[in-house]
């Protein structure tokens, strides 16, 4: 089994992305060269945008983490009302399309936004655009990760810090900061990689403003140059492998900071501080749903912002390429993405955590596990494309079906699927397997029987998370769907890119409804499955 | 009618079990007991058939089972955490390993004839979660019981519960190990554990078998310093053979002792238990002089902390409750020739 997953880690993520590396430094006659990385980096404009990226990925970090951290804090360290309602509210951004967001800015502050004159004279294309639209995108990844940090308090050095009659702010900058600065450095990594690699904003908001992600597509899908792509994504790779290898490091080093004696955290009460975090937090959860709202709006008006009468004009999706059709396929891919996600990420953390045998390949498949976060969308599908097109490969038969849009998203986002699933079965207790196969049963049947129904809940929701991904990702598909499968992300990307607002505002509201629904549904299911496994104990020890 | 012979097992360099020899009879509770990283735990494994023997072979009724799996070895286990199914309920717990070619209705009978057994009936639609620590024992009982295994091995089974509760239960394990008569291996790293259940020990050190025998013959004769002082309290004091029937204790001056085995001039380590040690009756000159350094209250005894002697040996010295010295003044030891061991430097 681990020789299994060795082998199809090896076909799905390193040898596509050795292919990516290889093309990027072989010449015209087969032999090694550094030429296109030269130049790449002669040409002043495309210098411009390594710099450029640079910039934009350091001020998300710097705009992003403050907004994140002021949410979290009063999602885990206040008594603020609603935390349920704003905290459903600050993740709503990651069921829609990354480009939702930066759309939304242009209705509001575009040539032809509603709110322009406000700005006297200035337009919202450009640096500042996306950065606003990263930081909406970024925003709620920052927040769970920072929710975690600081959810894992220690209330034993509160009561100390009190004790010993700190004042509220000197615990928080000797108890409360440090005990998060692994998460916070953990959010900036993470921040920094999302901004740096997504294409939605860009193409939407960026105007002359060109960032490394935006250069990959226009060199290949505008230049057909597939080297200059390839150089362009590995130097984009560079910097997100480093990143999340570093956000690893800071998560490792986060969860050690909770002991098992720790006590919980019970935020003692504070008008002032409350009311403070209430308005921070009220405002930016306002903003959200404002974006979305004006997406809807943009959607179900004749002609934005001009004639701002009701109509469905822009529903009439039928008249566009892809369509009604591009929905029912982004959730087809969805459900395929989650279903084999889910159970191939189960069974893999399975084999790697609780089986026995071939140690050696056990450690390098959990080792390969972990490089999917380190490689951004794009340079994944360009490293597809680049794979399995050649007619030589005999995984070439793959190329241009609905199978390696498939295997392409699921490897994508196999990463989290996979470290979900270990920690469900890290709760697992180790005598399972030794104990069924005192009774004659082998791992298979601990699998099936035990740990499968176990941890269910842990498996919906991994199932939702790739569900949602699949729904709302563009640059892993962008070079990889077939002509004859437009995707609903892809469709709101060229609606937008032709002009048609409307149209486009209503797909990519679609999509979020879609995951909004299963969303829903979804963690409504996971409860179930989770109170039905756990009933109340009626008895207590002994 | 189990039998272990020089079974060794080696993770890599580290060595866990080093030649065990082990006899365990039809029908006994045997217990194996020793500090904890002495190769117990390893060597029930490698019974059990969870872990290959690196060398060495394992008997039952005189077959070699040492290359058999652990199902079918007609071994039932009991894990330290009890292991139980969390999603299931009790009866699918006990059903387990019953096979599936019999009948459901056959196997229903027989999970609560199990229950009923463990003094568990009518408890077969919970869940785990639902029972209390001692209720999971049982079940966990019943499960490896389902198969009819011919021998039980129980891996901890006491350590998961309170104090009070664990004193209750294996009283009731025993009792239960009795009346169904199925032989039974304990792993325990809890001496007095042992000595109440046991109807046999087995003291390992190291991933060697030190001694082994029934509870009394281990606490009144141990063999080596070490299962001395692991099993009970011992006092242990470096001495010397100074003549046939006389050891000279540091700090203490001569006595008489059991030497045979030991050379003149031999060292050695002179060990008695602190409820052999005599106070001497008020007036009387006998034995060695001392004096509280410190006293315990442990209810039916108090344990004296005394310096002893010329060299103010530690000691300690049980006495009853009720015979407890009042005052802290000098008092006189007795140390009765009948109860000194003498043992070879390790």
């Amino acid at each position: 089994m681990a020789l299994l997953y060795c082998a199809c880690a090896v076909i799905a993520l390193i040898a596509p992305l050795g292919v990516l590396a290889w093309r990027s430094v072989s010449g015209p006659d087969g032999g090694i060269t550094l030429a296109y990385y030269g130049r790449y980096l002669s040409s002043p404009s495309l210098r411009r945008s390594l710099i450029d990226t640079g910039v934009l990925g350091g001020l998300a970090i710097v705009s992003t983490l403050p907004l994140a951290f002021l949410f979290a804090y009063g999602l885990e360290r206040s008594n603020i009302r609603l935390k349920g309602a704003l905290a459903a509210i600050g993740t709503l951004p990651l069921l829609a399309p990354s480009l939702l967001p930066a759309m939304a800015l242009v209705y509001l502050f575009g040539r032809q936004g509603l709110l322009t004159p406000w700005l006297h004279g200035h337009v919202i294309y450009g640096a500042g655009g996306v950065l606003l639209a990263e930081v909406v995108g970024a925003f709620p990844h920052a927040v769970i990760l920072l929710r975690t940090a600081l959810s894992a308090a220690d209330g034993r050095l509160y009561e100390q810090a009190q004790m010993l009659g700190a004042s509220p702010w000197r615990i928080f900058w000797t108890v409360t900061f440090p005990a998060a600065r692994y998460g916070l450095v953990s959010a900036a990594m993470v921040v920094f990689t999302l901004a740096i690699t997504d294409i939605g904003a860009p193409v939407v908001i960026g105007g002359d403003f060109n960032v490394l992600a935006l250069d990959v597509y226009k060199q290949v899908l505008g230049q057909q140059n597939f080297e200059m792509g390839a150089v362009v994504a590995m130097l984009l790779l560079a910097p997100s492998a480093l990143f999340m290898g570093l956000e690893r490091m800071a998560m490792r080093r986060q969860s050690a900071m909770i002991s098992a004696r720790s006590t919980g955290f019970v935020a003692s009460p504070s008008r002032l501080r409350d009311g403070g975090l209430w308005l921070g937090c009220g405002a930016i959860a306002l903003a959200i749903v404002g974006l979305l709202a004006v997406c809807q709006m943009v959607a179900l008006v004749k002609m934005w912002p001009y004639d701002l009468s009701p109509s469905a004009t822009s529903y009439d999706l039928g008249r566009y390429d892809g369509g009604w059709i591009s929905i029912l396929n982004s959730v087809e891919l969805a459900l395929a993405v989650a279903v084999v996600g889910a159970a191939v990420a189960f069974a893999g953390a399975y084999v790697t955590q609780r089986t026995r045998g071939t140690p050696a390949l056990r450690h390098a498949f959990s080792l390969m596990a972990l490089l999917p976060a380190a490689a951004p969308g794009l340079a994944l599908g360009l490293a597809y494309a680049l794979f399995f097109d050649d007619p030589a490969n005999p995984f070439h038969f793959l190329y241009g079906g609905f199978a390696i849009l498939v295997i392409a998203t699921v490897t994508h986002f196999y990463t989290v699927a996979h470290l979900t699933s270990m920690s469900a079965l890290k709760a697992l207790d180790p005598e399972m397997e030794p104990a069924a196969a005192m009774l004659g049963r082998g791992p298979a049947t601990v699998f099936w029987r035990i740990a499968t129904p176990i941890c269910a809940p842990a498996l919906v929701e991994i199932a939702l998370y790739l569900f949602v991904n699949a729904m709302t990702t563009v640059s892993v598909v962008v070079f990889l769907y077939p002509a004859d499968f437009k995707l609903a992300s892809v469709a709101v990307l060229n609606m937008d890119d032709a002009g048609d607002m409307g149209p486009a505002a209503a797909m990519g509201m679609l999509i979020f409804y879609v995951n909004l629904a299963v969303r829903i549904a979804g963690q409504w299911g996971a409860g179930v499955l989770r109170r039905r496994l756990a009933p109340i104990p009626q008895a207590s020890r002994g | 009618m189990l039998s272990v012979q020089g079974l060794s097992k080696r993770f890599g360099a580290a060595v866990a079990l080093d030649g065990v020899d082990l006899e365990i009879e039809r029908g006994a509770f045997t217990c194996l007991i020793g500090p904890s990283g002495c190769g117990k735990t390893t060597c029930l494994r490698v019974l059990a058939g969870l872990e290959p023997a690196t060398s060495g072979v394992v008997l039952s009724e005189g077959r070699d089972i040492t290359g058999l799996s652990a199902a079918a070895r007609g071994v039932g286990m009991v894990f330290q955490s009890y292991a139980l199914f969390p999603n299931m309920t009790v009866s699918q717990n006990i059903a387990f390993g019953l096979s599936r070619k019999t009948s459901p209705l056959v196997r229903q009978r027989r999970v609560d004839e199990l229950l009923q057994m463990v003094g568990l009936p009518g408890f077969g639609a919970r869940r785990p979660v639902q029972l209390s620590g001692g209720q999971q024992q049982r079940v966990a009982i019943a499960r490896a019981l389902a198969p009819e295994p011919r021998v039980l091995l129980l891996d901890e089974p006491l350590s998961a519960l309170d104090p009070q509760v664990r004193e209750r239960l294996r009283g009731e394990l025993k009792d239960l190990q009795r009346r169904l008569g199925v032989t039974t291996v304990m792993v325990t790293h809890d001496q007095a554990e042992a000595l109440a259940i046991a109807d046999h020990i087995a003291v390992m050190r190291a991933g060697r078998v030190e001694q082994s025998g029934a509870p009394q013959d281990i606490y009144d004769a141990p063999t080596s310093a070490f299962v001395a002082g692991f099993v009970g309290a011992m006092n242990l004091l470096p001495a010397r053979v100074s003549a046939a029937g006389v050891v000279e204790a540091a700090g203490l001056g001569s006595m008489a002792a059991a030497t045979a085995g030991f050379a003149i001039g031999e060292a050695v380590q002179l060990g008695i238990r602190p409820e052999a040690i005599v106070l001497a009756p008020p007036g009387m000159a006998d034995g060695v002089g001392a004096r509280i350094h410190r006293r315990e209250f442990l209810g039916a005894v108090v344990r004296l902390d005394v310096l002893a002697g010329v060299g103010a040996v530690p000691l300690l010295v049980d006495v009853p409750a009720h015979c407890a010295p009042l005052s802290d003044d000098a008092l006189r030891l007795v140390l009765p020739p009948q109860r000194l061991r003498l043992f070879a430097v390790d």
